[in-house]
């Protein structure tokens, strides 16, 4: 009851939907970059909410199963998975497909160009450590995941135990997955220290997202965002979401491995509904924010939350 | 500590997800309520020690929707599920604790006694240290093993502590370059701090000494050592006895336990 990664991608590693309650010892939160997927992907399968799956950031990943399993993949509208079975038989699939995987037969994601990250869900997940209440990788803390790291070739690592198959048995519209580059933000909790130009250009200018981005931070170059004073303070918690304004002034999107404390100022965070439409952003996109009140911030989350409920439909027989 | 009042806080956003109390608050002059600069190191004590108390006890009371709460040492962060626990609720949630006496909510105050060997490759700042303070490398070393300093705050990687109340002669900014791999375990001192890095990696404070004992291991049963309120102080060990107990610490003989010594008040 294993699988076996023959090729890891430039950036694999197992992840569930993060620690919480921890961060007060400096645990990060960690957590697949998009965790509305991991739930889809984890409702297709008839998993528990809290079962982990592997994201795959870019592509470029396989693995082959020594049992029969239930497996999809979700997160992207673009990624395809082929299936190739001992026969030498190979099935092509799409995002959402809910696919039967027999023993021996190896799931092979290829480069896909549209997401940040897509997550390869399995009946049961995969059976790690849990360590502070998850099981995900934060790598840079060594900690959750297998091993504490980013998965390598060779790699055999068990599978958990799945459940029945779902029933009603559902299925998904792709297209929830499409990349968003339009992020809403709320101003705070340090907007006070920028000038009005700052604020100014943070919503009127777009940036474009930093080769150097990772599973931590999602750096962004465009207009400089200009302090009032020094860019440092005396440190405070972070948030997924946040955006940090070094003394450079290029800001810096803390993503799911950020670090539990911040020591530069900290201009606005984007809002709960856009937060999963952060691991869809790729190096090199253009994005832009604007800026919404509490009220309209807890009025997109409520449609962002129906309009994922409505997404996910029992499936018809025949 | 008893006579000292409080700042009344101010609350702000971070998103819709969490929410902060701000005690350096907004004055007409940004930079000092910024910066904190308003505030005597006392009222610091103050504010950070009244932090910690307020979230111990919240996260004993443990509302619905209330997921995290991440206390800093002039701001107190609270994570929300903003489907189940509004931050208006959150806000009359805590407002409604926060004057009560917390005097009495017990906070851990361990004390840990740890071993740090400030020689050779272990020490790289050490000569420039004792340079910018003008005092000897010894110096540096005996004055940093005086006191007994304590976990104002936990943060930024699982385990790493920020230990307040090192010598005031040791004061210096961080490194104007920092390293990109410091070695875990490295001993730093900064912003009249000292900290003991969990894991390698990037850092800019200023290195004086290493310590065999890990103060973060996920293999041990409560990986992370420290908390808030802890008490540590130093013991100076030779690079033969800083061998001798990585390998106790390999095999086992070396745990937790041993480090721990009564408080004696």
């Amino acid at each position: 009851m294993s699988v076996t990664i023959l090729q890891p991608g430039p950036y694999s590693t197992i992840q569930d939907r993060g620690r919480f309650g921890y961060q007060h010892l400096g645990v990060p939160t960690g957590g697949a970059l998009d965790r509305e997927a991991l739930a889809i992907g984890n409702a297709l399968l008839g998993n528990d909410a809290h079962i982990n799956g592997i994201e795959i950031c870019f592509g470029g990943f396989s693995v082959q199963f020594d049992v029969a399993s239930r497996i999809t993949l979700v997160g992207s509208v673009g990624a395809t998975l082929t299936v190739e079975e001992k026969s030498g038989k190979i099935t092509d699939y799409r995002t959402c497909d809910v696919i039967e995987v027999g023993a021996g037969d190896i799931v092979t994601v290829p480069p896909f160009g549209d997401s940040l990250s897509a997550l390869l869900c399995i009946a049961g997940g995969l059976d790690v450590p849990v360590i502070y209440g998850g099981t995900g990788a934060t790598p840079n803390a060594k900690i959750g995941g297998f091993e504490g790291r980013i998965l390598q070739a060779g790699d055999v690592i068990p599978l958990g135990k799945a459940g029945d198959e779902p029933s009603p048995s559902y299925q998904c519209q792709r297209d929830i997955f499409t990349k968003q580059t339009e992020l809403r933000l709320m101003l705070g909790p340090q907007d006070y220290w920028f000038k009005q130009e700052a604020i100014e250009a943070l919503l009127e200018t777009s940036y474009k997202v930093s080769p150097q981005t990772s599973r931590m931070g999602m750096r962004l170059q465009g207009a400089a965002l200009a302090h009032k004073g020094p860019a440092d303070i005396i440190s405070d918690a972070m948030m997924r979401g946040v955006l940090q304004v070094p003394a450079d002034g290029q800001p810096i999107i803390a993503m799911a491995d950020h670090g539990t404390m911040g020591g530069y100022t900290k201009i606005g965070c984007v809002i709960a509904a856009d937060i999963d439409a952060l691991g869809r952003i790729r190096p090199g996109d253009t994005i832009s924010f604007s800026s919404v009140t509490a009220d309209e911030a807890a009025l997109a989350l409520q449609q962002h939350v129906a309009a994922r409920r409505a997404a996910l439909t029992v499936k018809s027989e025949g | 500590m008893s006579d000292y009042t409080l700042p009344k806080p101010i609350w702000l956003p971070m998103g819709d997800q969490a929410i902060m109390l701000d005690y350096t608050g907004f004055t007409p002059v940004h930079q000092a309520a910024h910066k904190g600069a308003g505030l005597t190191a006392e009222q610091r004590d103050g504010i950070a020690s009244h932090i910690q108390r307020l979230a111990a006890h919240m996260r004993r009371l443990a509302p619905a929707g209330l997921i995290d709460i991440v206390p800093a040492l002039t701001r107190l962060t609270f994570v929300v599920d903003p489907l189940i626990l509004s931050h208006a609720s959150l806000k009359t949630l805590v407002m409604l604790e926060h004057d009560k006496p917390l005097a009495d909510v017990a906070l851990t105050s361990r004390h840990w006694v740890i071993p740090v060997c400030y020689d050779g490759e272990f020490a790289p700042d050490i000569t420039e240290v004792a340079d910018r303070c003008e005092m000897t490398a010894e110096e540096v070393i005996s004055r940093h093993l005086a006191k007994s300093l304590r976990v104002s705050v936990m943060g930024f990687m699982p385990g790493s502590a920020y230990l307040v109340g090192v010598d005031e002669a040791l004061t210096l900014p961080r490194r104007a370059n920092p390293r990109t791999k410091v070695p875990a375990q490295s001993v730093g001192i900064a912003i009249g701090q000292s900290v003991i890095y969990p894991l390698d990696s990037p850092g800019g404070w200023h290195l004086i000494g290493r310590t065999p004992f890990p103060v973060f291991d996920p293999h041990r049963p409560e990986p992370i050592l420290f908390d808030a309120g802890d008490v540590v102080s130093f013991r100076r060990i030779t690079q033969t006895e800083y061998d001798e107990l990585e390998q106790a610490y390999s095999v086992g003989r070396l745990t937790e336990t041993d480090l721990r010594q009564e408080v004696s008040s």
